[in-house]
């Protein structure tokens, strides 16, 4: 059984320490090998992503499965643990081969505990530009954000988990053939929508925005957009394999935490994907891949633990004055999400804060059933913001909360949060290509707790509701082309 | 009527409406399944004792052409009618799908009639036999070209919608007819295909299985849709010559 460690447990011990040590040597014989060769980082980095204006389909070699990491999906995780299983066994091989221990574990990069120091930062191995022999260094690239390979921290927001913590259901809530495609539409889950192969568009499952997308933008940086921050040239970083294990990670630690929490059903688990190439090329199916400490993944983490989330409100309840925004759960069986209002023009996604006011009408549907039923208001509401779209970032990533006054700290107002925005797989998704329709990303946010607590206090307007998208992390650049195609509010 | 007879009905008309809440889609699938019916029996008469009559089948008159993209094509765009439905008022949901299926449905008219009228001036000159020949393995060789891959793609493609008045309805629209040119470039090598075997119900029931697996399927196999193509061509080439 392999054991995949916290890095930063090891860098606390030794900042060289063997297991990291050994991972740097095997990357830097993996960048000395060509691109056509499988075992090569940059033939690994292009499974991943590929700029398909500078390397065209009909230059790849033979048989490749590049450009094929799923987002935006609900085979965004278990893609990339093939993926991870891959690049382990390939690394393992080299390192083998280099007379190191033959029992090497891809090391995670823990960023998320509030409790520890430095956790926010690049461990040190990472930013050093040497190695203790003196030669270079292949885990320090240039290629970051500003500041990050001087020990600048992560954005606490970026890495904060309590909100994808506190989703119970991973696409949909229930069993695989049930027919109900509500939770679908408004909410897509813990670990993404139900798609077919999706290389990235469309709707993000909230790992995949925070911390994942996050972190990538957070390291990568947006001007220029540095490797972490872009498909084509995240696998070259070799950070990014660390980041991807402890997302991995925390898919193990959401099924941990339990209370409903579970993996989709047959058609989820029946999908497969070929990765890599020649010998070490694996074709796996979602259900191999579930159980970690089986054959062929073999491996562990050292710890899993997280803390418990805070559950989910629904109008109905009285509210929980500690919850901030415990999000997403299902939709009512008994009823369906209906839009009940949307912004009319798209909406600039800039370097300073951006307000766009919705008109709401009264609902006329399944909603409005529910109101007469329960003389209730309705019991969930969701907030979309839809087709998110452009080349050019002015942020990471942009905090979305709902009826911020006017110039408000929006620090000061978390119990106003829907959620973030990342930018990470904008550009990508905004393409019209082979792997996209160019249709964007969209995201969506339980609500129903912000909406709670604003009309405790009177300050929830039914005709009227007021979102402000605020950039969030380092390194907001002016002239960003982003936008979002509209922001529409659903009942249910 | 009864208590438990009230109760029954009650409980079928509450699933009735859960099923309109949660399909507004659902007239769509009807009209779509009334064409395959009307375009099944229109083809009924075309089959003789030897066989099947090439050529100047049904799907040669505008009804027939009508009924034949509406069969064929209203089902791939399924999933947009829903992001259409979904994405707009309640009220005003069906209106929107409505309006879409008037941009999706005028392009894929224009271009039927274009087909059909191209066919039908082509294949006196060259023979059936040979135009069709050229149909088929065009549609099976679009099926493998990696250009029908990003084709796909396009068809995903969702829109941001106004949420009222005619800017909602000029949305809508819009979005039907570039829903359609996307749809026109994915599925055009199919079509001409079903327009040279249009005589053949068989044909068509095979084009349409090959469209809506690449369209809904989680990984589709474009090897296994191009034999498919080849597959049912070659069968009706065989039932057009029984003694050869």
């Amino acid at each position: 059984m392999f054991e995949r460690r916290d890095v930063w447990k090891l860098s606390e011990e030794n900042p060289w320490h063997p297991i990291i040590e050994w991972y740097a040597r095997a990357v830097t014989a993996m960048q000395g090998r060509d691109l056509t060769d499988p075992t090569s980082l940059r033939y690994l980095a292009a499974i991943h992503g590929v700029n398909r204006r500078e390397l065209p389909r009909r230059r790849w070699p033979r048989g490749a499965t590049w450009n094929e990491c799923q987002h935006d999906s609900w085979f965004f995780l278990p893609w990339h643990r093939i993926y991870l299983h891959y690049f382990e066994s390939v690394v393992r091989r080299t390192i083998a081969d280099l007379g190191g221990p033959s029992d090497w574990a891809l090391p995670y990069w823990d960023y998320s505990d509030p409790e520890r120091e430095n956790v926010r930062r690049l461990p040190p191995a990472f930013r050093e530009r040497q190695m203790p022999s003196g030669d270079p260094n292949p885990l320090f690239v240039s290629e970051r954000a500003p500041g990050i390979n001087q020990g600048g921290e992560l954005d606490p927001l970026f890495v904060d988990i309590d909100d994808a913590m506190a989703i119970r259901h991973f696409s949909r809530p229930t069993v695989d053939l049930d027919p109900d495609p509500a939770n679908e539409f408004v909410s897509s889950g813990f670990g993404g929508p139900r798609s077919g192969w999706n290389h990235s568009e469309g709707a993000l499952g909230r790992l995949e925005i925070t911390p994942h997308g996050q972190v990538h933008v957070g390291v990568g940086g947006i001007d220029p957009p540095g490797w972490m921050s872009l498909f084509e040239t995240a696998g070259l970083d070799p950070i990014f394999y660390l980041h991807h294990a402890n997302i991995d990670r925390l898919w193990e630690a959401w099924l941990g935490l339990g209370d409903g929490r579970k993996n989709p059903g047959v058609r989820w688990r029946s999908m497969w994907f070929k990765v890599g190439g020649g010998a070490y090329a694996v074709t796996l199916s979602v259900r191999e891949v579930l159980d970690t400490t089986q054959p062929p993944l073999t491996y562990r983490y050292s710890n899993i633990s997280v803390p418990a989330p805070i559950p989910a409100p629904v109008l109905a309840a009285s509210p929980n004055p500690e919850s901030r925004s415990a999000e997403e759960e299902p939709v009512p069986q008994d009823s369906f999400p209906e839009m009940v209002g949307a912004s009319e023009d798209r909406l600039p996604l800039a370097a300073t804060p951006t307000e766009v006011e919705v008109a709401v009408e009264a609902p006329a549907g399944p909603a409005l059933m529910a109101e007469s039923a329960e003389g209730a208001r309705p019991r969930k509401v969701y907030l979309k913001v839809e087709n998110v779209r452009g080349e050019k970032l002015a942020a990471p990533g942009y905090l979305v909360h709902v009826n911020l006054p006017p110039r408000a700290d929006p620090t000061e107002y978390e119990d106003r949060r829907a959620g973030q925005v990342t930018m990470f797989g904008v550009r990508e998704a905004s393409e019209g290509d082979e792997e996209h329709s160019g249709s964007g990303l969209t995201f969506s946010f339980d609500i129903t707790g912000v909406v709670q607590r604003l009309q405790e206090t009177g300050e929830w307007d039914p005709d009227r509701l007021r979102v402000t998208f605020t950039p969030v992390g380092a390194g907001a650049a002016q002239g960003g082309d982003v936008s979002a195609g509209r922001v529409s509010l659903f009942y249910a | 009527m009864s208590i438990t007879g009230q109760a029954v009905h009650n409980g079928i008309r509450s699933k009735l409406v859960r099923i309109g809440w949660h399909h507004p889609e659902w007239w769509v699938v009807v009209v779509a399944a009334m064409a395959w019916i009307f375009v099944a029996g229109m083809s009924y008469p075309h089959v003789s004792h030897t066989g099947i009559t090439p050529g100047t089948g049904h799907g040669q008159g505008t009804l027939g052409m009508v009924a034949m993209v509406i069969a064929m094509m209203l089902p791939l765009t399924l999933t947009n009618v829903r992001h259409v439905a979904l994405s707009s008022l309640w009220r005003r949901r069906h209106r929107a799908i409505a309006t879409f299926l008037v941009g999706f449905l005028a392009v894929w008219i224009v271009v039927q009639t274009a087909i059909v009228g191209t066919w039908e001036l082509l294949a006196p000159l060259t023979g059936w036999e040979a135009a069709a020949g050229v149909a088929m393995v065009t549609a099976a060789l679009w099926e493998v070209a990696p250009i029908k891959r990003q084709r796909l793609r396009r068809c995903h493609r969702t829109v941001a919608l106004a949420p009222r008045g005619w800017r909602a309805s000029a949305d809508c629209v819009r979005y039907g007819v570039t829903t359609g040119f996307s749809c026109v470039t994915m599925c055009w090598a199919l079509m001409v295909a079903a327009a040279a075997f249009s005589h053949s119900f068989m044909v068509m029931a095979v084009l349409f299985a090959v469209q809506m697996s690449g369209r809904y399927q989680q990984r589709p196999s474009s090897v296994l849709a191009a034999l498919a193509v080849l597959g049912v061509c070659l069968l009706s080439f065989a039932a057009r010559f029984p003694h050869h």
